[in-house]
Order: C-alpha cells, then structure tokens, then sequence
C-alpha cells in the first residue's frame, strides 16, 4: 500500500512538472526602449532659464527639448543631414525667443527653419533654403547672417526676405570660415588664403562704391587660436600674439604679445582676453590698448566661461560656482556645489548661461563617458546617461540553463538512423524524467526545511535572458538585459571612437577589439577586466575565423592578416570572404596565414554600390523546397554562397539589383527597375531562398516599393537539379530561376531586417523599421506566388499562406506594428536573436534608440496559451486515478461472483 | 421435439388455419394440415431440408451484399464530410478501416451458420462478393484519407527525407 501511494504521488508529480512549464505570457512579455539624443554639441544647447529646459541640436542631428527633470520632452531627427558640416541652432530674440535651426543636407542643400522650443512646433517650415552648404551662421537683431559653401555672404530677415546679397570668391570651396557680426553691423569674416589668415572687413550702411575691403595678414592660417568679435589671437614661436581689428575702419592693430603666461583660456569675449600664469587667472582689455583689468587668484581645476548677453564671467571650480563681474573682476554670486569635487578629467565640456537679476546660472556638465549632469545653481537637476547612442559594435551573451536539447545533442541525434534517433530521444526524455523526480523529492526537503525559495526559472530555460553587449563610439562596453532593458555592466575603454568589434567567448567572457590594438577581455556576467592584450594596429576590421581554433583575420590599412591562435595551429582550408564599398565588390581566399584576392566586381565611375546583403551560410533551412497545394515541390535555390546588392546609376537614376557567387564572382541574376530611384532609399536582405529590396521610386509615380525575388531551381513542380552530394562550390552549375512580385507600402522604409529562430521552422518575416515604428511582415505577404488578376483555384487554396495578389501591403497597427506607441528614432540595424522555444525570436532595433521585444511570426504554436486550465487537467487525472482505485475492486469482486453462478 | 423447435426450425410448421369451407364438388383442398402433410406419401424432411439450403443461400447473399448496400451512403457521407483534419471524418474514416478488416478477418463466424453441404460451393461465392465490397469500402477509406491528405503519396510528402547538397568551402561573412 505505502508503495502504492509513492507511486502515485510520484506520478502526479511527475504529471504536473511538464504541466507547470510552459504558458504562453509568462515567460517574455516584456518590450523595451531607451531613449537617446545623441552625443551633444557644446555649440547647439539652447537654455531655457525660465523653467530651467534646454533644447539641443546633438551630434546625431536630433533636435530635443530636455526638461528640468531630464526627461526628453519631444525629439525631433532631422534624417540625411551631412555630418561633416556644422548645423546650427540660434535663439531669435525678439520673437519670444523662437529657435532657428539651420541644417546641411547630404545632397548639398540647406534650409533654415524656426521652432517653437516649448511644444517643437515647427513655426516655418523653410526661411530661406540655398542649395549650398551653410558654413557659417550668425543671428544679430532681427537678421540672420548665412555664410554659403560658394562664397555667397547672405543677409536676410527672419522672413526670409534677403536684405543684401554678395558672393565673395576668395571664400569659395573653403570650410575654414568664421565671421563677426559687431554691434554696428559692419562684419568681419575670416578665411584661409595660402595658408595665411585673410580677412574681408564689410561695412554697413556705407556710402562707398565697394563696402569690402579684403587684407592679409602675414601669419599662417593654422597659428589661429580665437577670433571673436574684433579680436584674432594667434600663435607664432611658442607665443601668443592678438591682434584688434578697428570696427569702423577695418584695418587691424599691431599685433600684440602676451607676457609669458602657462596656459591660454579661450573666452566669448570681443575685447577680452585671459590667460593663466602661476594659477591665476588674468583678464587683459584690449579696447583701452592692452591693460590688466584684473586677476582670478588660485585656481587649479576650473573652467572660465563668458556670457555675451551680460557680459559676466562664469568661473566653475571643483566646488564652486561663480559669477564674476567682466569689468571689476568682482565675485557678484559664489555656489558651493556637491559633497565632492568635480571631476574635470572626466569632463568632455561645460555650458553654462547666468542671469544676474535672478541670481541663476544653469549649467550642462557633458562627461567623457556621454553622461550629462544639469545643475542650477548649486543644485544638481539631474543626470542623464546617453551613451548608448552610437553603437559600432555589439554582441549577444546567453544566460540560460540548457535543460533542453543542446545543439550538439540535435546534431548527434540527426545523424542517426530515425529507429536509433528514437530510442536517443526517448532515453533522454527518461533522463528528464528522472531529473523531475529528483528535483520533487529536493524540492519537498528544501521545503520543509525552509530553504524553498520560489524563483521562476522559466525566462532562464526558454533562452529569453540574454545580455545585448554594446560598444559605443564614446569607447563604453555596456551590458543591457535583453529582457527589461537593465545596464547590467558597463565599462569603459577611455578610447572614443575605437571600438572595432566585440566577440563573444562561449557566453563566458566577451573580447573588445579596438583599432588601437586594445584587446580587452572582460568577463560576460560582471564586466570585470579579465586581460588585456594588444595586437597589430591600426586595423579596420577583425573577423573570427573559427570557433574552435580562435584564430582571426584582422584587416590592416595594408590589407589583410590573419592572426593565429595561441597554439599556433595553422588553418589549412580555404575560407573565402568578401569586401565590398561603393566602387567595387572583391573576393578573397584564405589559406594558411595568407589571403589572396581572387576576383574583384567594378561598376562604372557613374555608379554606386548602394546596398549588399550576403546569404547566412550557416541559415538553418528546414525545408528544401516549396511544397504546392497539390503537394507538388517547387525546390528552393540553396547554393549558400550568394550574395545580393543593388547598383545606382546616377545618370540615369536607375536601380539594378544583381545576386553573384561570391566564391567565383559569377553574376547569377540580373534585374533593373526603369524609374526614377531615390539613390539613399535603397535596403535589401537575403533571406532563406530570396531576397527583399526596397526603394522609393520618385518617377513615374512617387511610391515606396518593396520588392521579392524567390529564388528556385527549377520553376516546374517536382524538378530537382541539385544533387544530394557533397560538392566543392566551383563546381556548382545551377541558376537561379527566379520569380518576382513587387509591392507598394504607404511609408517610408529606412531599414530592413529578418527574424531569425532557432531551428527555421517558423515562418519568416521581414523586420522594417518605417517611419519612427518597427513593423513586422511575414514572409507570406511577400510572396513572389501570389496569383494576380483572379481568384484562387482549388489546388492553390490548399496551398499553405497563399493569398491573391493585392498590390497595397497594409500595415495594421496592432497586428504588424511592433513598437507599440513607441517612438523610435535613428534605427540603423534590426537583430534578431532565437531563444529556446521555435515560435518566439527576439528582436533588437538599434542605432540611436535601443529597441528590444519578441515576436512570434508563426503564432505561438510551440506553447500553452494562458488560457490552458491546468489546474483541470491535474484535477481531471487525480479524479482518475483515484477512480481506478476505487472500482478496481468493485470490478474484481463482481468477477469473482461471476464466477460462482450456476446457470439452471 | 418439442413445438418451439418446430416453430424456428421448420417455419412450415406454422400452420394456415383452413377455417373457410370450399364449396362442395371443389377437389380437397391443396394444403393439409401438418399432421395430415406428414402422414402423406411426401418424403419426410426433404422439402423443408431443400428450402432451408434455399434460405441459407439467400441469407448468405444477403449478408454478402449488405456492405454493397451501404456504399452509397459511405460514399456520399465521406464526401461530404470534407477534407478537414477533424475529429468527427477521421474517427469515421478510422471506422471505416476498422469495420472492414474486423468483418473480413471474422468473415467465417459471419458464414458459420448457413454453410450447408450443398450450398458450400455457393457460400465461398457469397464470401468472395463479401470480401471484394468489404474491399470496396476499405477503398473508399483510403479515398477519403487520400483527400485528407494522409497518404504519403506525393513528392512533398518525403521531402523531410530530401537533403541539400553541401558544399565544402567555408565563408565567413564581414
């Protein structure tokens, strides 16, 4: 009896652990997003004193408005501005202190536009537009002074209306242009002429013939270190020498030598100078000919800044904050701020803005490390961590318990016979049993003793906790949870823009490649240091050849070099990569310690590589072909080596797409589109067996497309021209046949992306990051078999997910979008990661924002829906079980009766 | 032999009661009464023994053509049940399958009875016809499984069993 009642409550255990697993909506049902700026522009901050806010125009060309508990207000991503030109943010006074934003287009246009910074409405959307470069800029009363790529100097109202107009030819072509605007309008714009500082003085409102007057100074453009308002500091010999410019005449003043000083202190100031001697600051006029005004004694670690608007000095020290007369040199207001110092050496830059009527002065301290620190007064408003902007390299880390099957137990298990394989699983599965039964009789003494803590496990098992592992251009390693969003760890490799490549070590340590040479080794779960090793530098990129052996390629500015592993095994297969920029695609051969290039793809001088998109060799297909609705088989073009990239001609405007082996450099399929294409809309991946591309078409009809190219051996059911060998690539002879359906989508595509699962069971789909939203589009919809012009017939209706052709993707905001109401801006590149459970992959969106959540393309088909009463099913067998006791001896005692009765 | 073994053995025995008087001059009636049958010079048994191998026989037919009978009505019910992977047409199309081989696996204790010495020639005749319908109806089983789609008889039904080929140069991706 007692064994009896073991059994049965082992078996109960044993039915309700599997039972308890697995319910859809518990183990990952979370998403999330950081919000980021971008790194800030010292240049760009507009303080809003009043209500103690900034709006910023950053780096990353987001405009923002920060509010004083740091949260991001609004943002706004100007889109395809030109990075390495200046964008401007002004503050027009007299309207109610509106923002003009200057921008500079890649296409090398620009626009001025005006802002309300409260509620970043937009108050006029274009105030004058030039199809040149801005190169300088300057606000002054109610005009704008806008300085053009071409030598244009513009003057014009905050209207738009140009109020004078003249091209100055010594300016053009030239990115070293700066210009003052003094109070009695005459300007001053300096410029770089044979290496030597040139200058055109312009004066308003004049009666001459020619208002210009151009001079040369005879001291190299180089040696300049400050020109604001009518001063030019310059260094020659080790010493600093300035130079005063009269505002009426416009000729300068004899240039005059600084007394030995330690230290030059950059200030807004036209008629001040300072410098720093022996620890002490000291302010210098140059108006009344160069005399001491006064001097700031003792500082060590400070920061002087100078406030045009009321001419004050702002002098932050590593305890205080103060304000000081420009004229006196009197300390008007002192803060002391923080229980610590401030660390300067960590200090990237410091703004700040006084008002002496209200005795506020605000603050930005920006760190090395992208975090932003806003202060008023001696209070500390808040601090912000925007590092995780800029990310140039990333990794996945998984943290999980593999109860299940591991990946070399499903590769064991298909090598062997389906009889073999059976008994294989079936014994594993006896394993788990036995595991269960165990863990219940560990469970109940924990229990009882009072150890038991519940834990749910279950993110654990099913593979959703994972760390993401980025490297930020501002040179941090930090680690995010994939599941919540949480910095786990963050490190930082005091190297801006560095980070070449992070390398995952069996989910135990991770590998941070800079292009210094730093090779930093740093533990997955803590972050901590572990070893730091050094190799060949400068290189560009480093690329992990094989797992095993852990040996790399890494490339030089001089080419290619492999690097081996510590036991100096050498790699002797051929490996075969390929390198691509706009010009040219090339292959390359790997042998030994050596690489060779082995063919090279040109295009003409007219057009661009735009886009390219390699085949993952090691995709896991779970299908060789396209099973019809009559069963028919359609076999999938699985050659892995390909890769697919669109071509741009710029005289014509037209799109090719082409898909070539990239072991041979063979074009295998060839495609164009005759519209008129914009050349910066072009995205494309390649999938299992096709591709999807899309790019806005702006002629003959202004339409997003999307495009599918599903590529078949044969398009004739049940043909198969593969053969079930093993085969070296270069004897590879099938094309491709190709079937193609093109689709419009009623936003705009900035990125593309695929979903990636753990086995490639579950249906894919195509990842697009549209208009400040991440929608998903399973790969069904975009289907190059979708019947056109008719209803479906009886053989194709059973074909699995296939649909009339409808020409108009929708996107459904609750079925296809999947950031929710989130805003993302700035994503660059979509990640898909597997977990443990087949229908659910994770997927990352990242580029300014962090994006994270899961999808599920096939529906959840692998998991109980919440919905599943457990609690029933375990009642239900209990009943059962309980029943069979109970009538068991019913039924045995009725058969024994049986037995004894006599027929007559 | 007691009357109830009459009444089921030999149903001539169930007597037509010959209460209507003929008028006169009209011959003797045709059927007598039983007791008046078997005292006349008629061979006992044999009629009743050559109408039961009758009987047998036509029961025998009977049971052979039964699963005919039912074709039409498996037939049409097959069809319209559809093509649907449900519970209600795959547990019909179980039955199928299971009535047919169960009624031709015990295809003798369905003929156990009738088999006589004269008719056994015509009995394995019957239980030829029965076994080709029961054949007819396992056929329009496999019909109906073959419109569910669970015959493996299709070039995508193996391709599981299919591999690509595998190419022996390595790519890594920049």
């Amino acid at each position: 009896m007692i064994f009896q009642l073991v059994l049965l409550i082992s078996l109960i255990s044993l039915i309700s652990i599997p039972v308890n697993a697995v319910f859809a909506g518990e183990a990952f049902v979370k998403d999330w997003y950081t919000q980021q700026v971008g790194s800030l522009n010292p240049q760009n901050i507009h303080f809003n004193q009043l209500d103690s806010s900034i709006n910023l125009l950053t780096e990353s060309g987001v405009f923002t408005r920060i509010d004083s508990n740091g949260e991001i207000d609004w943002r706004l991503k100007f889109d395809h501005l030109n990075i390495s030109s200046p964008q401007f943010i002004k503050t027009i006074k007299d309207k109610n202190q509106q923002l003009l934003v200057a921008l500079n287009y890649n296409d090398q246009f620009s626009n001025l536009q005006i802002f309300n910074p409260t509620l970043g409405f937009l108050i006029d959307d274009s105030v004058a537009t030039f199809d040149q470069r801005i190169t300088f800029l300057e606000t002054f009363d109610d005009s704008i002074l806008v300085i053009l790529f071409n030598g244009d100097v513009v003057i014009l109202n905050f209207e738009g209306e140009i109020k004078s107009k003249f091209n100055l030819v010594y300016l053009k072509s030239n990115d070293n242009v700066q210009a003052s605007v003094l109070n009695n309008h005459n300007i001053i714009i300096t410029y770089e002429k044979d290496s030597k500082i040139n200058y055109v003085f312009y004066k308003d409102n004049t009666e001459e013939i020619n208002p210009f007057s151009f001079h040369e100074l005879q001291i190299p453009f180089d040696s300049i270190k400050e020109f604001v308002g009518t001063k030019i500091i310059y260094e020659e010999n080790d010493d600093y020498y300035a130079i005063n410019i009269n505002k009426l005449t416009g000729d300068e003043s004899k240039p005059w030598k600084f007394p030995k000083f330690d230290k030059f202190i950059p200030i807004e100031s036209s008629n001040l100078l300072a410098f720093e001697k022996n620890h002490n600051i000291e302010i210098y006029s140059l108006e009344d000919g160069f005399i001491k005004k006064f001097e700031i004694i003792n500082v060590h670690k400070y920061q002087l800044l100078f406030n045009k608007e009321n001419d004050l000095f702002t002098l932050i020290t590593e305890f205080h904050i103060r304000l000081i007369d420009s004229d006196s040199g009197l300390e008007l207001i002192s803060y002391f701020i923080g229980s610590g110092p401030l660390q300067f050496d960590s200090i990237s830059s410091i703004s700040s803005i006084s008002n002496i009527e209200t005795n506020q002065i605000n603050t930005i301290l920006h760190f090395k490390n992208e975090t932003y620190k806003a202060l008023k007064n001696d209070e500390e408003l808040w601090t912000q961590d925007w590092s995780l902007s800029n990310i140039l390299s990333y990794t996945i880390v998984n943290i999980e318990e593999e109860l299940t099957f591991t990946k070399d137990e499903i590769f064991y298990e298909e090598g062997l016979n389906i009889l073999d394989a059976y008994v294989f699983r079936v014994k594993e599965h006896l394993n788990e049993l036995y595991e269960a039964y165990d863990g219940f009789w560990e469970f109940l003494t924990k229990y009882f003793e009072g150890d038991y803590q519940y834990e749910n496990s279950n993110d654990k098992v099913f593979g959703f906790i994972k760390y993401l592992i980025v490297g930020t251009k501002s040179g941090q390693v930090s680690a995010l949870n994939i599941s919540n969003g949480d910095k786990v760890w963050s490190f930082n490799t005091d190297l801006i823009n560095e980070i070449l490549e992070i390398e995952n070590i069996n989910n135990q340590k991770v590998k941070v490649y800079t292009k210094s040479g730093n090779v930093f080794v740093l533990d997955s779960l803590t972050g901590e240091l572990k070893n730091n090793q050094r190799i060949a530098s400068p290189l560009n990129k480093v690329i992990k050849l094989d797992d095993s052996s852990q040996q790399h390629l890494l490339e030089l500015e001089s080419g290619f070099d492999v690097i081996l592993s510590e036991n100096q095994t050498i790699y002797n297969e051929n490996i075969f990569f390929t390198k691509h920029n706009e010009k040219s695609i090339q292959g390359y051969r790997i042998y030994g310690k050596s690489s060779f290039k082995t063919w090279e793809f040109k295009v003409n001088s007219d057009d661009t590589i735009v886009g390219i998109s390699q085949r993952d060799p090691d995709q896991k297909v779970s299908n060789i072909g396209y099973v019809l609705g009559n069963k028919d088989v359609l076999y999938k073009y699985l050659y892995p080596n390909v890769a697919a990239f669109g071509v741009y001609d710029s005289k014509s405007s037209i799109l090719y797409v082409h898909i070539i082996d990239i072991i041979t450099g063979e074009l295998l399929y060839s495609t164009h589109h005759d519209e008129v294409v914009s050349k910066d809309s072009f995205n494309i991946v390649f999938g299992e067996h096709w591709v999807v591309y899309s790019y806005y078409s702006k002629f003959p009809v202004p339409e997003q497309k999307i495009v599918v190219l599903d590529l078949f051996e044969s398009l004739t059911p049940n043909e198969r021209i593969s053969k079930e060998i093993e085969i070296s690539s270069f004897e590879n002879k099938i094309l491709p046949k190709v079937s193609s359906k093109s689709f419009i989508i009623p936003f705009k595509i900035n990125s593309i992306g695929l979903s990636n699962t753990r086995f490639g069971v579950t249906t894919k789909s195509i990842i697009l990051f549209l208009n400040n939203q991440l929608a998903v589009i399973p790969k069904f919809i975009l289907n190059s078999r979708r019947v056109e012009g008719r209803d479906l017939d009886a053989i194709e209706k059973s074909e699995p997910m296939l649909l009339p052709y409808d020409p108009i993707i929708t996107i459904d905001d609750s079925e296809h979008v999947i950031s929710h109401e989130r805003e993302l801006l700035g994503i660059e590149e979509i990640i898909s990661v597997p977990t443990n459970i087949e229908s659910n992959s994770i997927v990352c969106a990242f580029g300014l924002d962090i994006f994270c959540t899961r999808i599920t393309p096939s529906n959840e088909f692998d998991r109980l829906s919440s919905g599943f009463d457990k609690g029933k099913l375990i009642i239900s067998i209990l009943v059962l079980i309980v029943l069979n006791y109970i009538l068991k001896p019913i039924i045995s005692s009725r058969e024994l009766k049986n037995q004894w009765i006599v027929e007559s | 032999m007691s009357d109830w073994f009459n009444n089921l053995t030999d149903p001539l025995t169930i007597q037509p009661v010959n209460k209507i008087e003929s008028p006169n001059a009209f011959p003797k009636p045709l059927l007598k009464s039983n007791k008046q049958l078997n005292s006349n010079n008629i061979p006992q048994q044999q009629q009743p023994h050559f109408q039961i191998d009758q009987l047998k026989l036509s029961k025998a037919w009977d049971i052979a053509l039964a699963p005919g009978k039912q074709l039409p009505m498996t037939l049409f019910m097959s069809y319209m049940s559809g093509s649907s992977l449900q519970l209600i047409p795959l547990s019909m199309t179980f039955m199928l399958f299971v009535n047919s081989i169960n009624s031709i696996i015990n295809i003798n204790s369905q003929f156990n009875g009738l088999i006589t010495d004269k008719n056994k020639d015509n009995i394995i005749l019957t239980k030829f016809i029965y076994i080709i319908l029961q054949i007819l109806t396992l056929t329009v089983g496999i019909w109906k499984l073959n419109t569910m789609g669970l015959i493996p008889n299709q070039r995508g039904d193996w391709l599981a069993w299919e591999s690509s080929t595998k190419y022996i140069e390595k790519l890594i991706i920049i």
